[in-house]
């Protein structure tokens, strides 16, 4: 451990600790730009400086704090006039140039140059030049839009690529005040397009609105948006996220530092499929059951009685259960039950996997398959249930795109026609198949709170950032419903409610 | 006249620097000398010279040298010789390269014989082909002549960039990228080329160091003075009547070799102001160059730096105002841009000085000049930031009132045509183009962004 | 309600496209630069420090840097296009749009300025046409400006087609472009 001084405070820091990681520990953060824990120190956007004396007899002077490491003995001053000033100086010439874009850029409200320039800037700006004028929409291809004018040169993306990904896209092109970031020219005299499974992380490092995400773009104001702490649903990494959600639907999703499973990154597939959850069209909004050879909307009593019956006719080992892969582990362990009571085993179908990608994606789409056989239910490979579809006389479906899952087994979608299926607990279709006979509705993994076992092991709670359609039950309180109605032979019975 | 050990020998008529002519004047014998010394023997000697650097720095070169690791490290060691000569003003590398190519290179394989370097780099810039060339033949005659051993010389070429003359910046462009100095520390005694521990030495520099250890150093301190000894290359230039390179002791005074060597004034007329060291040491006004004595210690003394030592004459006729521009707008154009202040600085620092040099300055104009200017000092990763502010702020110092008659006046006094401003970013076709873009997100984000419940934003 | 089975599918990561083939270096250049080329390579430990000079050497042949060129070097040291690209156009020697046959370097900086350069960059516009960073209509001359050459004893200095020309007037210059075939 080493002592130092923070503004006449003394601390104690782990050996080669930064000062400006000492003086986030005191809880400080420093403007800075170019340095990133995750992507690396650079040094050179200069808007870190503080006064450091020492180590030793070194003379008091202005250091950028990203680099400077603590020695024993060294003296911080993190907001004298000079450091200040410093800062000050340096904030100034970055918005010389810098557009006045914030009414219609994407950042406001969560840039760091708007932040850092109210905390330590003049509020003035003495220039009276014409600022440099670049391309303002440039296409990087299918998730990036980039702004040349906004862009301070932090480089952050650049190494972002080079140190992270280990795949250099990004570099900065000319020299001094004509540089600008860039991806190799294209044969067709355009900008090559950014390719990859990471480009969002590009809209998250870059400081100001440079890079910005195009699905993001003008869709809300970062201080309209209502932030969920959750994880990443689509595979077994199970990035820490933050769903952001205005006026009930889902506009963004960032990922959220966990030092052990994702650090400060996630992958695009995870970081914008969220269409198919804000779609409200075609949701199921309550039970429905086959009354005269026809699907009828019925309330919840209703609903579990009739599915109850149906599947205690159809009750046996020759009763295909399967469980969506996107069950929680609550869930799982419910399934479990149900399936328990019904004699039949409990399956959950597992989609292909594939091989994992240059950083996080594991290659399984499945984000809970250590957690679901954990509780015992038996994890089916497509062949699997391809064999099991051919012997069974009846299925179980339930849970969130189990019948997507399912369709992408040989044969699963002829099974789909042709079988009895005296239940389904089911999102969004409504299934017009004869031997359909009751359908419960079932959440999708933005609309639930519960938890998923990582591919290491990790048990990671997620959290509901939607409303279920109004009215309707949770997965959880669906199946131990179900279980109930099974058990108490015929009759409904209305079991307390679970979150 | 001081002694001349740098200069007499390709002075001699038809004097064509084949290996050949510099054995007969008793080129190698300084090699062979060190080759029979320990290598820390050879710096010791260098060290105890009281050579300094003749690249800008000034920094004592022995000292440099033993910041390299002890003999025992096995670490590969690599000299890098500072070719890029792109001060403006200094012209006096190129002398001896083009026109006494050994004398460089056996300056060279002494110094990475003392540094135990495994190899030597000669990055040239990129403009110097007759350099390159000349230093090309001596190479190879060397090498055949064995004179060599198993430390090559290699050249490197530069392609355009003034910052490459930064060691780090110069390290990193020999390694094949943009001339981006390197934050120090580490040094390049530690981290230099590929990481390895490296030494950047100046050309002239290195041209010292065979007469240091030919002829000793008792012989070399009776040139110059005590803390600068020797003699160096000083070109000058400008409004003079013999512009030219010409070799006299440190220590000499400005107005020898204004007067008596360039021949005063052209034209017989009034001096008005130096650059007394390159363009990064600024302006002196006439009356300091009266008693101004051209060494360190002389020139921090009048309020500047030693640099390169190349002297540029300004007459009466001079506008120090666009002079200022004119050094402006070429540490506008070199800024590396890596740096917020250097970057914004530089192009800023050039835009006002336009302004006023072609009469639009602004009343305030001095003042954010001086303010920009200190906003530049000292908190960089390199000095070009400083070099570019130093200029402005002497100009200010001894020469402000020039400025303000700029503003006042709104014109140049001197009557000098306006003078064009790089325009950072597109060019005029595009701009109108940007307009409408700006426009058309504004409708886009009222019409589009927040307010409609259409394109799957549906809720309820 | 809903017939058929919408099926939303499992998103996974994208496998990237192949970039298209980068131009045979070997093809591309002909074999006296390539033996430049590996030349150059054959001095350092690391392969990619021989990259400004190799730019050079391809410059030399080509005349100028297309964006196919840029790829044969990049393909040739095997390194990133993208990091050939920067430090291409990091460096002002380098001409990354076509130039004329002959290019002329004129130095703007103090001691040519002092010395008479603007009249140069003058004679240039009045016996050429062109202005800087201008090339010539029939493709003969390109004009540049340059920053301190490091003539500036023998100000003022025009950089022609790799020869230093110095202690230049106006009639000089104008017989340097009269020569100019």
């Amino acid at each position: 451990m080493t002592k130092v001084t923070i503004d006449g405070r003394v601390v104690d820091v782990p050996e080669k600790t930064t000062v400006f990681e000492a003086v986030r520990g005191q809880g400080q953060v420093l403007p800075h730009y170019c340095y990133h824990p995750g992507i690396g120190i650079e040094g050179s956007c200069r808007v870190c400086q503080v006064e450091v004396a020492g180590p030793g007899k070194m003379p008091r002077r202005l250091a950028i704090s990203c680099r400077t490491e603590c020695a024993e003995g060294m003296e911080v001053w993190t907001s004298s006039p000079p450091a200040e000033g410093a800062r000050r100086m340096v904030l100034e010439f970055l918005l010389k140039n810098h557009p006045l874009d914030c009414p219609i850029c994407d950042k406001a409200g969560e840039c760091t140059l708007q932040n850092f320039a109210f905390d330590t800037g003049q509020g003035r700006s003495r220039s009276h030049e014409p600022r440099r004028q670049l391309r303002k929409r440039v296409d990087l291809g299918d998730v990036i839009l980039f702004d040349e004018e906004r862009c301070i040169l932090c480089t952050r993306c650049v190494r972002f690529q080079e140190v992270v990904v280990k795949d250099p896209q990004l570099g900065v092109v000319n020299r001094g005040t004509d540089s600008v970031v860039a991806t190799a020219p294209a044969a067709d005299g355009g900008d090559t397009p950014l390719h990859g499974n990471y480009q969002g992380n590009l809209a998250d490092v870059c400081p100001v609105g440079a890079l910005t995400l195009k699905k993001f773009r003008f869709r809300a104001r970062a201080w309209q948006l209502q932030a969920t702490p959750s994880a990443c649903s689509f595979c077994s990494r199970g990035c820490n996220t933050i769903v952001e959600t205005f006026r009930g639907s889902i506009q963004r999703i960032r990922p959220r530092f966990h030092p052990d499973v994702n650090k400060w990154w996630m992958c695009d597939v995870g970081r914008f499929a969220f269409d198919d959850a804000n779609d409200r069209s075609g949701r199921l909004a309550s039970p429905v059951v086959r009354r005269g050879g026809v699907l009828e909307e019925v309330d919840y009593d209703v609903g579990l009685e009739e599915a109850a019956k149906a599947l205690k006719g159809a009750a046996g080992p020759q009763l295909l259960a399967l469980a969506s892969p996107f069950f929680t582990n609550e869930e799982g362990e419910a399934f479990r039950a149900l399936c328990a009571t019904l004699g039949a085993a409990a399956r959950f179908v597992a989609p292909p996997t594939a091989d994992p990608d240059e950083l996080l994606h594991t290659g399984d789409p499945c984000p809970n398959r250590r957690g679901l056989t954990d509780k015992g239910l038996v994890v089916s490979t497509p062949d699997e249930v391809a064999a099991l579809v051919v012997s069974s006389k009846a299925a179980l479906l339930a849970g969130e795109r189990v019948i997507d899952a399912l369709e992408l087994i040989p044969g699963g979608s002829v099974f789909l026609g042709n079988a009895k299926l005296p239940c389904i607990v089911t999102e969004r279709r409504l299934v017009e198949r004869d031997g359909v006979v009751a359908c419960l509705p079932a959440a999708n993994a933005f609309e639930k709170s519960g938890t998923f076992t990582n591919v290491n092991g990790l048990a990671q709670p997620i959290r509901a950032a939607l409303k279920r359609p109004p009215g309707t039950l949770s997965d959880l309180d669906t199946l131990v419903r179900l279980r109930d109605a099974v058990l108490s032979s015929g009759h409904a019975k209305p079991a307390a409610a679970h979150a | 006249m001081a002694e001349r050990y740098l200069l007499p020998r390709l002075e001699k008529p038809g004097y064509r620097g084949s290996l050949e002519e510099y054995r007969r004047e008793g080129g190698y014998e300084a090699l062979k000398k060190a080759l029979a010394m320990q290598p820390e023997e050879v710096t010791a000697i260098v060290k105890n010279s009281g050579l300094r650097g003749r690249g800008g720095a000034g920094f004592p070169t022995g000292l440099k040298w033993t910041f390299m690791p002890p003999a025992a490290d096995p670490r590969p060691r690599y000299l890098a010789v500072n070719a890029d000569e792109s001060e403006p003003g200094t012209c006096k590398d190129r002398v001896l390269m083009e026109r006494d190519p050994h004398s460089v290179v056996e300056g060279v394989a002494i110094s990475a014989y003392a540094l135990r370097a495994k190899a030597s780099y000669v990055y040239i810039r990129g403009e110097y082909r007759a350099s390159f060339r000349a230093m090309e033949r001596a190479i190879t005659e060397a090498t055949k002549a064995g004179l060599l051993a198993d430390r090559p010389i290699h050249l490197h070429v530069g392609a355009g960039a003034y910052i490459c003359g930064e060691e780090t910046a110069l390290m990193e462009s020999l390694e094949g990228k943009r001339g981006h100095p390197r934050p120090k520390p580490p040094f390049p005694a530690n981290f230099g080329l590929w990481g390895q521990p490296t030494t950047v030495n100046n050309v002239e520099t290195l041209a010292n160091v065979p007469p240091i250890l030919a002829k000793g150093i008792e012989w070399y301190a009776t040139m110059g003075t005590k803390a600068s000894p020797g003699n160096f290359l000083c070109g000058i230039s400008g409004h003079v009547e013999r512009p030219g390179v010409y070799e006299v002791p440190l220590g000499i005074p400005a107005k020898t070799i204004l007067d008596d060597l360039a021949g005063g004034v052209r034209g017989g007329k009034k001096l008005k102001a130096i650059i007394p060291g390159g363009s990064s040491s600024g302006f002196l006004p006439a009356s300091a160059v009266e008693k101004l004595v051209m060494d360190h210690d002389g020139l921090k003394n009048a309020g500047t730096m030693f640099g390169t030592g190349a002297i540029i004459a300004l007459d009466e006729t001079s506008c120090i105002v666009r002079a200022t521009k004119v050094l402006c707008q070429f540490y506008h154009h070199e800024t590396c841009g890596q740096c917020s202040q250097c970057r914004e600085g530089c192009a800023w620092l050039d835009q006002i000085c336009g302004r006023v040099e072609n009469g639009e300055g602004r009343p305030d104009d001095v003042n954010t000049l001086l303010a920009l200017a200190d906003g530049m000092r000292g908190k960089t990763i390199c000095a070009l930031s400083d070099a570019a502010a130093i200029p402005v702020q002497l100009a200010i110092q001894h020469f402000r009132s020039e400025f303000e008659q700029h503003v006042a006046e709104k014109r140049c006094p001197f009557g000098n045509p306006p003078m064009h401003v790089h325009t950072d970013g597109l060019d005029d076709e595009k701009r109108s183009e940007l307009v409408e873009i700006v426009h058309s997100d504004v409708l886009t984000l009222l019409n589009e962004g927040k307010s409609t419940s259409g394109k799957g934003m549906a809720v309820q | 309600m809903t017939a058929g089975i919408p099926t939303a599918g499992i998103p996974m990561p994208k496998k990237a496209a192949a970039p298209p083939a980068a131009p045979d270096p070997r093809r591309h250049f002909g074999a006296e630069t390539i033996a430049r080329f590996e030349s150059w390579k054959r001095q350092y430990p690391d392969e990619r420090a021989a990259l400004i000079p190799i730019l050079h050497a391809a410059q030399d042949e080509k005349g100028w840097l297309s964006r196919e060129t840029l790829e044969a070097v990049a393909a040739y040291l095997k390194l990133p296009f993208i990091r050939v690209y920067e430090v291409a156009s990091f460096y002002p020697m380098f001409h990354l749009r076509a130039v004329g046959r002959h290019v002329a370097w004129v130095c703007r900086n103090i001691s040519c300025d002092l010395r008479g350069a603007s009249a140069i960059v003058e004679t240039f516009r009045r016996k050429c046409g062109i202005g800087p960073d201008e090339t010539t209509p029939d493709g003969k001359l390109t004009l540049k400006l340059a920053e301190c050459l490091g003539g500036c004893a023998s100000a003022p200095v025009v950089d022609l087609d790799g020869v230093y020309r110095e202690n230049l007037d106006v009639a000089q210059v104008e017989k340097l472009i009269a020569e100019l075939k």
